[in-house]
Formats: structure tokens, sequence, C-alpha cells
């Protein structure tokens, strides 16, 4: 955890709100605020920094999951692949630290899906974090509700509610629950959390945009075992047969559910095929390769006067080693070890 | 019922180009007029409640105002979480219009009967529920669900019901009509057999029992003032639906009066828990449930002369 690069992403408590607050590491065991005003000096202890934050009267230690990070990199007018691929990774770290703060959180399928809901919101969709219910926003249809944790990290850094409220995950009378709900989070376009109900409110909506000839897209994003649940097909051969090429379905294809491999359990594949014979335009892509997502959500409507679906192959748990592809890690909090491996495989993970 | 329904849609939709009906591959020429007369807002969305269920409140989230329509079974059961999830938890003021409430698809079957439908939907908070008891209440009562800002059921007949209500009245949601005053006994009914309310009222008045008739056309909110002043002025009271008596009218008046009125001899006569297995007319079903006249009357006469309530009304 005390590698450069990793100590490069932090900031000083005291300083990040109003300042850079950039640290130096020194002297070896000891890191410094760089401000002129500041100067403060924090210890290295058993391999983690000891940052202390004023609390009125006393100085209290910041806990790991509470590590300050880096101000985010300014946004691009129109961000690359590179950038929204670091910026995916930051949102990872920032999933991690809600998951250790909460104790629990579906981890597995917000790390499948992270990078998709980043290029969403950083540079695909059309929105206003400063106007939830801007009339020509594009929407965003979370099916996949337990995966909340992208959705959220996305919504804060994109400005829709201040990041330190993401401390409220799972927390008695907090913003963020373990499903989305709208109306409570700024941003959440629907209440998910019960599978296969984001596709047939995604064709409502687009259905009446449609009838008022809106522009406006309408992309949900739903998973392989979701595909599981009946509602989908009724809700795919709807989406084909009314037209509704502003729809895009992404399917966050990450192969596990709950307790066992997708194949075990309700085989969806070949699912590309499955959606062509239903009447969709169908790309198969690597849903962490940045520049194959950009590619295929500005590419829609693949086949004009047809609904497109992105089929995105996915890892669940991407990001971290232990975590990948096993699927224990579709719901579970970390020990103290476990989450010191995973801030610093990310935090690598940012450098490379 | 149903007739009555497709015309006052017919009226509203008129002056409202935001209005949109939804169904579920149900209503042959029922809906024709409004087909030719609105294209574009009939909208047959296939044999795909779940989906249908939550496109209506996708289309609500859009502006629209969807009145989803299809048999009561379909539309309440197998999308009943759609309707809890994506029109109540989410509060979009969808419509859901019931055909073939209780009994009326008579030789249909038990999967065409709706006999748990009322006692589901008082459960879902934000919910309405509405259930008319002839034509000309039906209208007032669509009227009234269009106009109110929130979810609502709408529960019909089939067609072809007699209109009851004799003079011109106030449909309110949440206001209970009385059909005919009593100081004796209340007969509280809800739907198309309030007519079996109202002949057993006029039955009895011939052997000097004077009968209150009061129609509950809204489950929920229930009237709970009629109800207990019903309780207070009355010295015995029956609930008639076609429904199951667990979950519906019976229980939703129980409830009102265990929690604010004197006890008094009460009972609830209605589907006795059982399913309607069998091949039978509406009117077959309801006799061989013991959902008559008779069955009322002796009901109400028993419980009148000794003060307590008789074991079986069947």
């Amino acid at each position: 955890m005390t590698t450069d690069t990793f100590l490069g992403q932090l900031r000083c408590p005291s300083c990040v709100l109003h300042g850079q607050g950039l640290l130096e590491r020194v002297a070896g065991d000891w890191i410094l605020c760089q401000e002129p005003d500041c100067g403060r000096k924090y210890p290295i202890r058993d391999g983690l920094p000891i940052l202390f934050k004023d609390e009125g009267e006393k100085w209290v230690n910041v806990k790991p999951e509470d590590l300050p990070l880096t101000a985010l990199a300014n946004k691009p007018v129109v961000p690359d692949a590179e950038w929204l691929a670091r910026k995916a990774q930051e949102s990872r770290i920032t999933i991690l630290q809600m998951v250790i703060r909460a104790g629990s959180g579906h981890i597995g399928g917000a790390y499948s899906a992270v990078d998709l809901v980043t290029a969403l919101y950083f540079r695909v969709m059309k929105h206003d974090p400063s106007d939830p219910s801007w009339e020509g926003r594009d929407r965003l249809i979370y099916s996949k509700g337990h995966t909340c944790l992208a959705l959220y990290s996305a919504l804060a850094h994109a400005g829709y509610f201040r990041p330190s409220r993401l401390k409220e995950f799972l927390v008695d009378d907090g913003l963020l629950a373990g499903h989305p709900e709208m109306g409570h989070i700024p941003g959440v376009e629907v209440t998910t959390g019960s599978l296969g109900h984001g596709l047939p409110l995604a064709n409502g909506i687009a259905m009446a945009l449609k009838m008022d000839g809106g522009q406006q897209r309408v992309i949900t994003i739903m998973g392989d075992g979701e595909c599981n649940e009946g509602s989908n097909w009724e809700a795919f051969m709807c989406s084909a047969q009314f037209g509704l090429d502003r729809i895009t379905a992404i399917i966050d294809n990450n192969k596990l559910e709950s307790l066992a491999p997708t194949s075990e359990i309700m085989a969806i594949e070949p699912m590309a095929d499955k959606l062509r014979s239903f009447g969709w335009g169908v790309r198969e892509i690597d849903g962490h390769n940045m520049a194959e997502i950009i590619d295929a959500l500005e590419s829609t409507p693949f086949e004009p006067g047809k609904p497109s679906a992105i089929v995105a192959h996915t890892i669940k748990g991407k990001g971290v080693s232990f975590m990948e592809g096993v699927t224990k890690w579709h719901q579970r909090g970390l020990t103290p070890d476990e989450a010191e491996t995973a801030f610093a495989e990310l935090a690598q993970g940012i450098r490379s | 019922m149903r007739d009555a329904f497709a015309a006052e849609l017919h009226e509203i939709a008129a002056s409202d180009p935001s209005v949109l009906l939804l169904v579920g591959d149900i209503g042959f020429q029922v809906f024709d007029s409004f087909v030719e007369d609105y294209p574009g807002r009939f909208i047959n969305m296939g044999v795909a409640e779940a989906n249908m269920i939550g496109a209506a409140a996708g289309l609500s989230l859009g502006g629209k105002k969807p009145i989803v329509y299809t048999i009561v079974p379909f539309l309440t059961m197998r999308a009943f979480e759609q309707i809890r999830n994506d029109i109540c938890i989410q509060k979009q003021p969808v419509k859901i219009v019931g055909v073939g409430g209780g009994l009326a698809y008579g030789n249909m079957g038990p999967t065409h009967h709706s006999i748990v439908d009322m006692g589901i939907l008082r459960t879902l908070p934000n919910m309405t529920v509405i259930s008319p008891c002839d034509p000309v209440e039906s209208r007032k009562a669509f009227r009234a669900t269009y106009e109110h800002d929130g979810p609502v059921y709408l529960r019909l007949g089939r067609n072809g019901e007699p209109t009851l209500h004799t003079e011109d009245f106030m449909f309110e949601i949440g206001r209970a009509l009385q059909m005919r005053p009593g100081t004796d006994a209340t007969i509280i009914s809800t739907g198309a057999v309030t007519k079996i309310a109202l002949d057993a009222a006029e039955s009895l008045s011939a052997d000097g029992i004077s009968v209150r008739v009061l129609n509950i056309h809204t489950l929920k909110p229930i009237d709970a003032e009629a109800i207990v002043t019903a309780a207070h002025e009355t010295r015995a009271l029956v609930t008639i639906e076609e429904h199951n008596i667990i979950g519906g009218l019976g229980s939703a008046v129980s409830e009102v009066i265990a929690e604010n009125a004197t006890p008094l001899p009460f009972k609830r006569i209605g589907i006795p828990d059982t399913f309607t297995y069998g091949v039978g007319s509406q009117n077959h079903h309801l006799a061989s449930h013991g959902i008559t006249v008779e069955a009322v009357k002796t009901t109400l006469s028993n419980m009148l002369e000794t003060g307590k309530v008789p074991v079986s009304n069947s």
C-alpha cells in the first residue's frame, strides 16, 4: 500500500477540499503536504499512511477506506478511452471504499459493469447533473439494480451529489440503499432491484419519447443472469415490434450468477443470436475495452429501425485478482488483508 | 360496465391527447371507435402483461397517461410485482382497468375468475381500489379514476349488468353511497352484487325489516365513517361481494368495525375461501357459493332475531 503510485493518489485531508493537497514522501516513513499554508507531516505506520484530519477540537486518524483520493483529473470535453479507463479504475477504488465501510455490497457485478457505466456518464450520454429532470437527457435504466455501487460512484463523480455522500451507502437514513431508488437519489431514473423490470420500463419511456418526436436515447444495463427472467423476453419482443431504435440494451455478460456460472443455471448463449432472432441489431464487445465500448455505444442504431443490443463480455470482479470470476464475490465484504491487497492492485491498475 | 367505461374513455380522450389505451390483446370491437378517432393511441401490447405494466409505468414517466386494460387475473396477478414496483413504489398514476371482476367470466372457469384481486391490490401503498356496481357508476368511476393523481385499480364487471342507480349522484373516491335507507340492519356491498343486496333489502322490507344498503365502491381508501355510522345506527351487518371472503370487502369492513365501532352481529358473504371449480354461469357460481338474495335474507333475519351470528351462511 505504500507504493509511490498509491501514495500519489492520496491528498492531505485538511487541504483537499479547498486546494490540491499534494503530498510528497519524505525521509522514507513520512509524507508532507505541499500546500504553502499547510505543510502538515503525516507518518506511515505498519504500511498505512496515518492521515489525521481536523474534526473540531481533535485530530482523528483517517481510516483506510476514508483515505482522500485524488481530486478528479479535469474532464476533457470529449474524454478519450484512456481517460475513461482511468476514471473507471478510480471508480473501482471508490466502490471498494464503500464496500469496506458498509461491510457488504454487490461488488463483483459492479466491477463488471463499471467500465460501461463510466463510458455512459462521462462521454456517451447527454445529461446535466445540475438538472436531473432535464427533458433532453438520455435515460439510463439501471436494470441490474443490485450492482448499484457502480451507478452511485458514477452519479457522485458526475456531480449529481457530493462524493462524500457515498459514505451513506447502507447507512440508516442515508442516501444510498442496496438498490437504487428513484426520487430519493438524484439522477436515478427508475427504482430497480427486482430483476427483469428495466427493459419493460425502458420500452414505455422510449415509446413516450418517440410519440413526442424526441431523439433522446434510452439505455438499459442488464445482467446475463437477469436474462433468466421471462419479462425481459416479453420486453425484447416489444422493443423490436414497436421499432424502438433509440433503445440500447447492454447485457453485462459476466457469466456468473449468485450461486454458480450462468451456463450451469439457465444458459443464455448464444445470446447474440437469440437477440438477432428477436429482431434486434446486435454487437458483441469486450466490456472492459474502453475503445470498443465507446465505439459500440456511439454506433447505434446498429440496424435502422431496430433496437440495439450490446452483448458485453465482462469479468465479474474485474480489477481485483482474487475476485475475478470467483462466485463468492457476488456479494461480500472484505477482511482487512483482502482490503489492503485490493487497494494495492487497484492503485497499481491506475498507473498501468 | 365495459361499454360504459369505453364510452367515458372515448370522451376523456377527446380532450386529453396524452391519454393512451394499452390492451393485452383483449377487447374485440369494444374500442373500435377509439382506434378510429385516436390513431396511435390504442396500443395492443400483446399477451405479455409484465412488459405491458412495466411499459405503462415507463409511458407515465415519459409524461403520458396510460390506461391499461385486460382481463382481471392476468392484469393484477401475472404482473403484480410490476404493479407494486413500477407503478406503486414509483408513484406513477397509471390506471389499471380490469374487465371480468369476480365471476363475470362464468363458464370460462376459475383461471378467468377474479376472487383475490381486491384483497391483494388493497395491500399496496399508494394504490386506490374501485369496484363500481353498475354501468352508470362505472362511467363516473372512470372519470374519477382519470382525474385522480395516483395509481388506481378499477374493477369492472363484464357487460350487461343492470343499472341500479335510480337517480343522479355524485361519485367521489372514498365516499360510500347509500343506495337505500334503513334502520334495522345494514348490507354493505361492492360491485354488481349490490343488486343482490338491494333485492334482499326490498324483500325484507315486506317482512317489516328496514335494511340500509351501503355501496362501498371504493375499497381503498374505505369510507370508515359511513361504516361506523351504519354499525351504530343499525343492529346487524352483512357484507356481500363477488370475491373471496378473505381480503376483500368483508375483511376491509371488519377491520374498520374492529378498530372503531361497538361490536355487533356481523357476517361476510362471498366466496368461502375456495376456488370456483366446475362449469357454471356467473349466477350459477354465485348461487352455489351462497351469494344469493335468500342467503342474505336468512343471515340478516337470523342475526336480528337472535342477536348472534349464524354458524353458517351457506
